[in-house]
C-alpha cells in the first residue's frame, strides 16, 4: 500500500462516459460526500470536537481482564487557543479517595511538544511533566495520551481503504500510518485505523496496532451529540477502548457535558491545581 | 536524603480523637453549603462510586480517609525494636462552601508496636481556612508549606517540618504542618508573590538518644517570601526565608538547638522532548557567619542539579548530582567532628548522587521504583526500592526497603540501624 498517496480522486473520473453525470453529481451532493482527500476528511475530523471551551463530568471505568473494576470519577476544563487548534485542558480527579485532589493541566501546542504539569495533594506542589511521550497510558486508562489528545494530522499519512456502514451510517474507513520514526515511537503506534462518519466526520471506531505491527487495541465512541450546532462541533457521550493484548478495558462515559460556556483562563494555571 | 539523624518522637498532644469529633461537627456545620463559587473544585452531592453507605455519607460531609496495619521489620527510633506491627487511622475533611471559603483538615491517629505495646501517636497534620479574593488567596493554619523543585532534594525546603520517626509508607507523609498565614498575590496567570508569616516554629521531628535533649525556641519572627512563574516555557522561583532551622545543631553539651537561619535560593525546571531539568540550589547565612563557633553550622551553599528521562512504557529514570560547600570552613576538632557529620559540614564540599527509576505497570495498578543516593567523597549511601499495588479502588499494598550503609562520618552510616523492610494495606473510606 501506498501511504504517500493521500489524493484519493472521485471514483468517477475513471470512466470518460460518465464524467457528466459525475459533474452533476458533484454539483447537487453535499461536499462532504465528494471528492474528499483523505487528509481534508483527517483534517475534518480533527476539528470536529474543537469547541471553544468546555466542562465535563466525566466516569472512567477500568476493568481487568479477570473483570475486576476500578472507577475514577472527574471534572475537566478545556479552552481552545485562538489559533483554534490547541486546547488546554485541566482534569481534577474527585474519586476514588486515593487520587482525589490530583489535577492535572495539559496545555497543547501544535508547533512543539506539549506542555503538562500535575499537582499530587500528597507531594503538596505543582510538578511539570515531560510531555513527548504520548504513548503511554492515561491515567491508567486504556487511552494514551495521544488518543486523548487528538493525533496530529499532519504527522501522519493517510489512505482511504474503503468505506463501509457502522451501525447504518456510512463511514470512510482511513489507515493512518507514522510520517517517520519519532512519531511512531512516541504514539506507540505502527498503524491507526478509524471509521470516520461521512456526514459529520466524527469516529465511531478506531483499532491501532502497536509497534511491532500488532493489533493493540481497539476503540468505540458512541452516543455522539451536537453540542454546537452554530460551528457543527460534536462530542461523544461515551468512550470504550479495549486492549487486545492485555485484556483490560476502559469505559468513559460523559455524565454532564457543556460547551461555550465562556470558561475562564484561571481553571488553566497552577493556581487553580493547588486549590484544595 | 534526610538530614536528620537521631530520632526523638514527641507525641502531639491528646486531642486526636477531639479533633475527629471536631471535623465531624464542622462538616455537619458546613454540609449545607453546597454551591461552588466560579472557580472552585466541584462539589457533589455525595453520590460515589463506592458501594458502601458509611463512605458515601462520609463523602457528602467532604470527609475521606484510610484504615492502615502494617508490619516494619525495625521501627525508626534508632534502637534495637524489631518486627513492629502498626495501625493507624487517617481522617481528612476537603469542604469548599458556597462563599468560596475552603476548609481543608487531615490527620491521623496511630499505635505502633503492638508487640511490645509500644507508641501511640496522634497528629494534626493540617488544620487550615482558605480563600481568594480577587488576585488574592489567602491560607491561614496549620499548613505543610513546600518548596523546590528538584526531586526529593530541596535545598529551597525549610519552611514546614518533617518526622523521621513516622513509620510512614509513602513518601511525604512524614510532613506536617506549621502554624501559618500565606498571601499569594497572583499578578498574572504565570507570576505570583507569595509572603509567609510562621507564628510558631515546629523543628523535624527526629530521634535522640539518652542523654540528648532539644531547645525549641518560642518566636514568631519567622517569615518567607517567593517569587515564582509557572506555566510557561520554565517553571522558576527565587525565594527568602527568615527563620530557624528545622534540622538543629547538636551543642557540645548535647542539647539540639535550632539557630536562625536566613535563606536565599531559587529553583528552575524546563522539559525539553523526553527530558526534564530540573535546578535548585539555596544559600543558607548561619548565626555563625565567620564560622568560629563549632557547634553552630556554617554558612553554606546546597545545589540540586537533576536530569529526568521518559523512557516510554510508563518508565522514567532521574539522575540529579548535588554539592554542598561550607564557607569559611576549618576542619572541626575531635569534640566537635559528631556536629559537623549531622550538619554535613564534616568536610569543606560535600559531593553526591542520587537516582531514581520508576515504573509503572498494569495501567498503573502497580507501581515500582528504586531510589538511591550515594556520597561520592565519603562511604555513605542509601537504597530504596519500593512497590505500590492497587488492589482495588478501596485497597492499596505498600512495600518497601529502606537501606543505610557508610562509614560512621557519614549520615547513612549512622542510620544503618534504621535499614527496615515494611509492607502495609490500606483500606479507603
Amino acid at each position: 500500500m501506498d501511504h504517500t498517496s493521500m489524493n484519493i480522486k472521485p471514483r468517477a473520473t475513471g470512466f470518460k462516459g460518465l464524467r457528466t453525470v459525475g459533474l452533476i453529481a458533484a454539483l447537487t451532493l453535499p461536499a462532504a460526500a465528494w471528492a474528499l482527500t483523505a487528509i481534508e476528511i483527517m483534517d475534518k475530523n480533527f476539528v470536529v470536537g474543537k469547541y471553544a471551551d468546555s466542562t465535563s463530568d466525566t466516569t472512567m471505568t477500568l476493568t481487568n481482564k479477570s473483570g475486576q473494576q476500578r472507577v475514577r470519577k472527574t471534572f475537566g476544563t478545556s479552552k481552545l487557543d485562538t489559533n483554534g487548534i490547541d486546547n488546554k485542558r485541566m482534569t481534577r480527579f474527585l474519586e476514588p479517595t486515593d487520587v482525589k485532589g490530583t489535577v492535572s493541566l495539559l496545555v497543547e501546542h501544535s508547533d512543539k511538544d506539549d506542555d503538562i504539569w500535575i499537582y499530587l495533594p500528597s507531594v503538596k506542589k505543582v510538578r511539570r511533566l515531560i510531555s513527548s511521550n504520548k504513548k503511554d497510558s492515561f491515567v491508567g486508562t486504556d487511552f494514551s495520551y495521544g488518543d486523548v489528545i487528538g493525533h496530529k494530522v499532519k504527522e501522519w499519512n493517510h489512505t482511504i481503504v474503503k468505506e463501509e456502514d457502522v451501525d447504518g451510517k456510512p463511514c470512510y474507513v482511513i489507515e493512518s500510518t507514522p510520517k517517520d520514526a519519532t512519531v511512531k515511537t512516541n504514539t506507540g503506534y505502527s498503524k491507526r485505523i478509524g471509521w470516520i462518519q461521512k456526514d459529520n466526520f466524527v469516529t465511531v471506531k478506531a483499532v491501532a496496532y502497536d509497534e511491532a505491527g500488532e493489533l493493540l487495541k481497539e476503540a468505540k465512541y458512541s452516543h455522539w451529540k451536537e453540542v454546537d450546532t452554530v460551528k457543527h462541533k460534536w462530542q461523544a457521550g461515551t468512550l470504550e477502548a479495549k486492549n487486545l493484548q492485555t485484556g483490560h478495558s476502559t469505559v468513559i462515559t460523559i455524565d454532564q457535558f457543556k460547551v461555550n460556556n465562556g470558561v475562564k483562563d484561571d481553571f488553566f494555571t497552577t493556581r487553580y491545581m493547588e486549590q484544595q | 536524603m534526610s538530614k536528620t539523624v537521631f530520632f526523638k518522637p514527641r507525641f502531639a498532644g491528646a486531642f486526636c480523637i477531639s479533633w475527629m469529633a471536631l471535623l465531624a461537627a464542622t462538616s455537619l456545620h458546613v454540609a449545607c453549603a453546597q454551591e461552588a463559587n466560579d472557580m472552585a473544585p466541584p462539589i457533589r452531592d455525595g453520590s460515589t462510586s463506592s458501594d458502601s453507605v458509611v463512605s458515601n455519607k462520609l463523602h457528602s460531609l467532604g470527609l475521606t480517609g484510610s484504615l492502615r496495619g502494617g508490619y516494619w521489620s525495625s521501627n525508626r527510633l534508632y534502637d534495637d525494636v524489631s518486627n513492629v506491627g502498626t495501625g493507624s487511622t487517617w481522617l481528612k475533611l476537603d469542604k469548599k462552601l458556597d462563599n468560596g471559603i475552603g476548609l481543608f483538615a487531615e490527620g491521623f491517629a496511630a499505635r505502633e508496636d503492638f508487640r511490645t505495646g509500644g507508641n501511640t501517636r496522634n497528629r494534626v497534620r493540617e488544620a487550615y481556612v482558605e480563600t481568594r479574593s480577587g488576585a488574592f488567596d489567602i491560607r491561614v493554619g496549620k499548613q505543610i508549606i513546600a518548596w523546590g523543585r528538584t526531586d526529593r532534594l530541596n535545598p529551597t525546603d525549610n519552611l514546614t517540618p518533617r518526622d523521621a520517626t513516622l513509620m510512614a509508607a509513602d513518601i511525604d507523609e512524614d510532613r506536617f504542618g506549621s502554624m501559618a498565614s500565606k498571601v499569594s498575590w497572583n499578578m498574572d496567570a504565570f507570576t505570583s508573590l507569595t509572603g509567609v508569616w510562621l507564628p510558631e516554629f515546629q523543628p523535624n521531628r527526629v530521634f535522640l538518644r539518652s542523654g540528648f535533649s532539644e531547645a525549641v525556641p518560642n518566636s514568631n519572627r519567622q517569615w518567607a517570601v517567593k517569587l515564582d512563574q509557572s506555566g510557561k516555557d520554565i517553571d522558576w522561583s527565587l525565594s527568602y526565608f527568615d527563620g530557624y532551622d528545622l534540622n538543629g545543631d547538636l551543642s557540645a553539651s548535647r542539647v539540639l538547638q535550632h539557630y536562625r537561619t536566613k535563606v536565599i535560593g531559587v529553583d528552575a525546571a524546563t522539559t525539553r522532548g523526553a527530558y526534564r531539568f530540573a535546578v535548585e540550589s539555596a544559600y543558607t547565612q548561619t548565626e555563625d557567619t565567620a564560622g568560629t563557633n563549632e557547634f553552630i553550622k556554617n554558612p553554606f551553599l546546597y545545589t540540586v542539579v537533576g536530569v529526568e528521562r521518559d523512557f516510554g512504557n510508563n518508565t522514567s529514570g532521574i539522575v540529579q548530582i548535588f554539592n554542598r560547600t561550607v564557607s569559611n570552613y576549618s576542619q572541626p576538632s575531635t569534640a566537635a567532628r559528631f556536629h559537623a557529620v549531622l550538619a554535613n559540614q564534616l568536610d569543606r564540599t560535600q559531593n553526591g548522587v542520587s537516582v531514581r527509576i520508576a515504573k509503572k505497570w498494569w495501567n498503573e495498578t502497580l507501581e515500582t521504583e528504586l531510589a538511591g543516593v550515594s556520597l561520592s567523597d565519603r562511604n555513605g549511601y542509601s537504597v530504596r526500592p519500593r512497590m505500590t499495588y492497587l488492589w482495588s479502588d478501596q485497597v492499596k499494598i505498600l512495600s518497601g526497603y529502606e537501606y543505610y550503609q557508610g562509614s560512621s562520618d557519614t549520615l547513612y552510616g549512622l542510620l544503618h540501624k534504621n535499614s527496615l523492610f515494611f509492607i502495609e494495606m490500606r483500606y479507603f473510606y
